[in-house]
């Protein structure tokens, strides 16, 4: 039973009245003088066509052109049998951009290129009544094209659908496919295009509506899975690096893996695999300056993304310390022999910290503290903020805070902290050490200008200073106030988000001192401050991809969620009027008041998932899916395509000789 | 630019010059006629009958062999010129125009049998003689010639060469040289024509006119050709199998025009109207060379 999907346009049929009226009277032929017929006349007298199929050349002509007439006609009403009306089709076109269908087949063509074309053609086979929707799945699942009949919509979804470096996430695109599909599951479908190169393979396949097609082939694969740097405990302007390669293939190879700081080359490591192994190195290297630090694998295989990864190396500034004293030997040794450390020397204190740096006043004290980060040592006089007591009677270690970053690593059992002293300190204060009657020995103050160290101990009496426990304490001062920025920065996975704090004008602040007039400006004035955070949190920041793309996103609160990270390289977060270089490794600083947002990270593959370069399990074959899709076009375009081959051979026929 | 301009003119006292150094004696002018007469040239015997002049017997002969046979010369006469000039609408096309190349061919032939003290008359004809210059002499008649030409206009219904040949016997007062300048898109009257010249002892010479999309023509498709002689259309569809039957049978056309003027030793020239005419004369010189 032959049914019409627009049986309104057959009205077409009527451009054969013009067709048969026109040759009918013929088109006003040209009209040529010439000398004589008497050649003319013998030609078509004499030789006058006998066969009969050569008696109906303009028949013929005719009949090409209504025939034509009648194709194009037919594909206009778009002829369809009833088994084809009554399978009307709803499906779901999950196709996977994860960075797997990067890898390049051997014919020169990516895996992704290979689905986008199969694609196109199960777009074109839409027939009326027919619905298809474009999902895509590389890193998150999103709806490139709604449930939609329009397959010119539908083959531009598929062509603006990019390629990711980020895992597959087919699970949330099936569960968005079914969402999609809910009200009327009977006839609708999920198709799959992938390579294969998925986790949880048998839960996909044993969903009912999923159907998955297969593109490319198994590959040899080395990748490198884990990447990550951080500053050494031990060393400040060392630094460590953990990188771990994984072969995938089914061969052994060798490979070399090459590590440089910012186009520096920093270290070159041989590397044998065998099939399936992975390797995991630790390498230890030195640099106060930090950047990029790339780690790049020698080989060339099917997928390049993962041949690669790059992290930041966070850099050591120097750190300025002021040391007010009388001529604390120990203090300026142990201050001295801290890498990074510029130290200046004092006899008077001054009114605030150094800019991003600390104080440190040996016992005598100002009346008023200086503004910024402060280390007190023995304090003999009274200030703002505490009241010096008699001597303490037992000034014995009693109790040291285990869970605190400043007493890490101290062992300080029964030593004795001669000279101490009974401190009353006016706000409360977090003990770190004290004594048996739990008199503070060493206590931490907050305060809004910049946290305090207050450690009550002379010196020049106690053997503190030549235990391990004093350079160790001071060190864990130091880097306290310096907080871990600079320690660590954690590589975002691509697939996951990226989360970055925007420091607080207290946090600003405290990071170093104003200069003495905006001191006193932002102590008259705390609502100043608060207004100026409110203002703050909600400033409009930009998010650069490796790419160069950008996309604005509003801060609202100290936390800001970036992603699913869907490409490789290194990431800037920064205020929209910063025109910075976006490589560049940004740095949280405070500069006249201002907070500086500018935030970088890297994100890598590092997913052994996707670097394995072979199916999980059994794919259907795109060619298969053709079939389903009457190959690749639906009947109107064969017709249409008849229609314009006979066409062209009633042209070269007849009409052509005119042209000519 | 008029028919016969200067340049025209200056071609045309060139070729008479080439005409008499290079094949002097060889070419129209300076043939001697058939007249027998009393001229110096040795022509034949006869014999002798009562009355003859005694001092013409040939008295070597009798004391030889006792025959009484009277010496014959030949008569030294100038040459009759006739130009038969084809002036049917069918030569009224192409470009350059097919009539005006024949007429300036008509005109060099006629200056330079002028400038050898020949007698020159011209015929402009088409199914019937349209207009005559009678037997002219002397070179002070080539503008005479020249604007008769120049008044010459095309005209007719058809080209009957058989009956323009028919009137010139009949009008001619002696034999000569006829020369015909047509297309001869009219076989039958061409050759009965020609054939009657040949019979009544004038010597034609053929000069053949076409132009080259008359050889060669380039439109294709459905087309309306239009006969400008006759005014006859007829609507083809020309293909290029037809064009290439067409070329064939013109060819065909062109070969037998050349055999039959061998078959009777007739001179023949064929030309294409974007060949220069004094090159044409000039190729005609060299045929007529070459020949005697």
């Amino acid at each position: 039973m032959l049914e019409f999907a627009s049986p309104m346009l057959a009205w077409w049929a009527a451009l054969a009245v013009p067709i048969v009226l026109i040759y009918i009277i013929k088109v006003r032929m040209r009209r040529r003088p010439v000398s004589t017929l008497l050649f003319w006349n013998q030609l078509f007298d004499e030789k006058k066509p006998r066969a009969w199929w050569q008696q109906l050349r303009h028949w013929l002509s005719l009949v090409l052109q209504l025939a034509f007439v009648l194709l194009l006609v037919a594909a206009l009403i778009d002829p369809l049998w009833s088994w084809q009306k009554s399978s009307q089709r709803r499906v779901v076109l999950i196709l996977d951009n994860s960075a797997s269908m990067k890898a390049t087949e051997a014919d020169g063509i990516t895996r992704l290129q290979s689905a986008k074309e199969i694609a196109k053609g199960l777009a074109r086979s839409l027939r009326p009544g027919d619905e298809m929707s474009l999902v895509s799945a590389g890193g998150q699942s999103v709806v490139q094209v709604g449930l939609t009949n329009h397959a010119r919509l539908l083959i531009e979804g598929i062509a603006e659908c990019q390629q990711t470096d980020a895992p597959s996430a087919l699970l949330p695109a099936i569960a968005t496919a079914e969402r999609l599909l809910k009200d009327r599951p009977e006839k609708s479908e999920i198709i799959i295009l992938t390579d294969g190169c998925i986790e949880d393979f048998e839960t996909i396949r044993n969903n009912p509506l999923v159907k998955i097609y297969g593109v490319g082939t198994a590959q040899e694969n080395t990748a490198i899975t884990r990447y990550q740097v951080r500053r050494s405990v031990m060393d400040s302007v060392g630094y460590q690096v953990l990188i771990e390669v994984t072969n995938s293939g089914v061969e052994e190879i060798k490979t070399k893996l090459e590590l440089s700081l910012e186009d520096s080359l920093v270290d070159v490591v041989p590397i044998s695999l065998k099939p399936g192994e992975s390797q995991t190195r630790i390498l230890d290297h030195t640099s106060a300056t930090g950047g990029r630090l790339v780690a790049k694998l020698d080989s060339k295989d099917a997928l390049g993304t993962d041949n690669s990864a790059i992290t930041i190396l966070p850099q050591r500034a120097p750190l300025p310390i002021t040391l007010v004293t009388s001529g604390s030997l120990f203090l300026k040794s142990v201050l001295e022999s801290m890498p990074l450390v510029e130290l200046s020397i004092s006899e008077t204190a001054p009114n605030s910290a150094p800019m991003g740096g600390l104080l440190v006043i040996d016992r005598k004290m100002p009346e008023v503290l200086p503004r910024g980060r402060v280390l007190i040592v023995d304090p003999q006089n009274n200030t703002d903020l505490w009241t010096v007591g008699e001597n303490l009677e037992q000034p014995l270690v009693a109790h040291v805070a285990k869970d605190s970053p400043l007493t890490q690593h101290i062992r300080l059992d029964n030593v004795l902290f001669p000279g101490a002293k009974q401190l009353t300190f006016s706000q409360p204060v977090e003990s770190l050490i004290r004594d048996p009657l739990d008199s503070p020995l060493l206590a931490r103050l907050k305060r809004p200008g910049g946290d305090l160290w207050i450690l009550t101990c002379n010196l020049e009496q106690s053997d503190l200073p030549l235990r391990i426990a004093f350079p160790v304490l001071i060190k864990n001062a130091i880097e306290w106030f310096q907080g871990n920025e600079g320690q660590l920065r954690p590589i975002v996975p691509t697939g996951t988000l990226a989360t970055f704090s925007i420091p607080s004008q207290e946090q600003a602040e405290a990071t170093a001192a104003p200069d003495a007039d905006q001191a006193e400006a932002t102590t008259d004035s705390a609502i100043a401050v608060e207004s100026t955070t409110t203002e703050l949190s909600r400033r409009d920041l930009q998010v650069s991809s490796p790419s160069g793309k950008k996309s604005s996103l509003s801060a609202q609160g100290e936390q800001v969620l970036i992603g699913p990270i869907l490409e490789c390289g290194l990431w800037t977060v920064a205020p929209i009027s910063d025109s910075r270089d976006a490589t560049g490794i940004a740095k949280v600083e405070l500069n006249k008041g201002n907070v500086d947002y500018r935030w970088t990270f890297a994100s890598n593959l590092t997913n052994r998932s996707e670097s394995d370069l072979k199916p999980r399990g059994e794919l259907l074959t795109a060619d298969s899916l053709s079939v389903v899709s009457l190959g690749g076009r639906a009947i109107w375009f064969y017709l249409a395509l008849l229609g314009l081959m006979l066409l062209t051979t009633e042209w070269w026929l007849y009409q052509r000789r005119v042209v000519g | 630019m008029s028919l016969f301009d200067s340049d025209f003119l200056k071609k045309l006292e060139y070729l008479s010059l080439v005409s008499r150094r290079v094949f002097r004696g060889k070419l129209l002018a300076q043939r001697r006629t058939k007249q027998l007469g009393g001229g110096i040239e040795f022509a034949d015997h006869r014999e002798y009958a009562p009355g003859d002049d005694l001092r013409y017997l040939d008295w070597n002969v009798y004391a030889k062999y006792g025959d009484l046979l009277l010496k014959r010369f030949q008569e030294e006469e100038d040459l009759h010129v006739y130009i038969l000039l084809d002036a049917s609408r069918s030569m009224d096309c192409g470009s350059p125009n097919k009539f005006d190349y024949a007429r300036r061919i008509a005109a060099a032939l006629a200056y330079i049998a002028l400038a050898d003290l020949d007698r020159v008359s011209i015929m402009a004809y088409a199914d019937k003689p349209l207009d005559v210059l009678p037997l002219t002499r002397g070179k002070d008649r080539v503008l005479s010639i020249l604007k008769f030409l120049e008044n010459v206009k095309p005209g007719g219904t058809a080209t009957d060469l058989a009956t323009v040949a028919k009137s010139l016997v009949n009008r001619a007062q002696r034999t000569g040289l006829v020369v015909i300048i047509s297309d001869l898109y009219d076989q039958a009257g061409f050759r009965a024509g020609v054939d009657l010249l040949r019979h009544r002892r004038f010597e034609p010479h053929v000069i053949q006119i076409h132009t080259e999309e008359e050889a060669n023509p380039s439109f294709l498709g459905d087309i309306e050709l239009d006969e400008i002689e006759t005014g006859q259309r007829r609507k083809l569809t020309v293909t290029e199998r037809k064009l290439k039957q067409y070329r064939q049978l013109f060819h065909e056309f062109l070969a037998a025009i050349e055999t039959y003027c061998k078959t009777y030793s007739l001179s023949c020239t064929r030309s294409t109207t974007d060949l220069p005419f004094d090159e044409l004369i000039l190729r005609m010189m060299r045929a007529s060379g070459i020949q005697s």
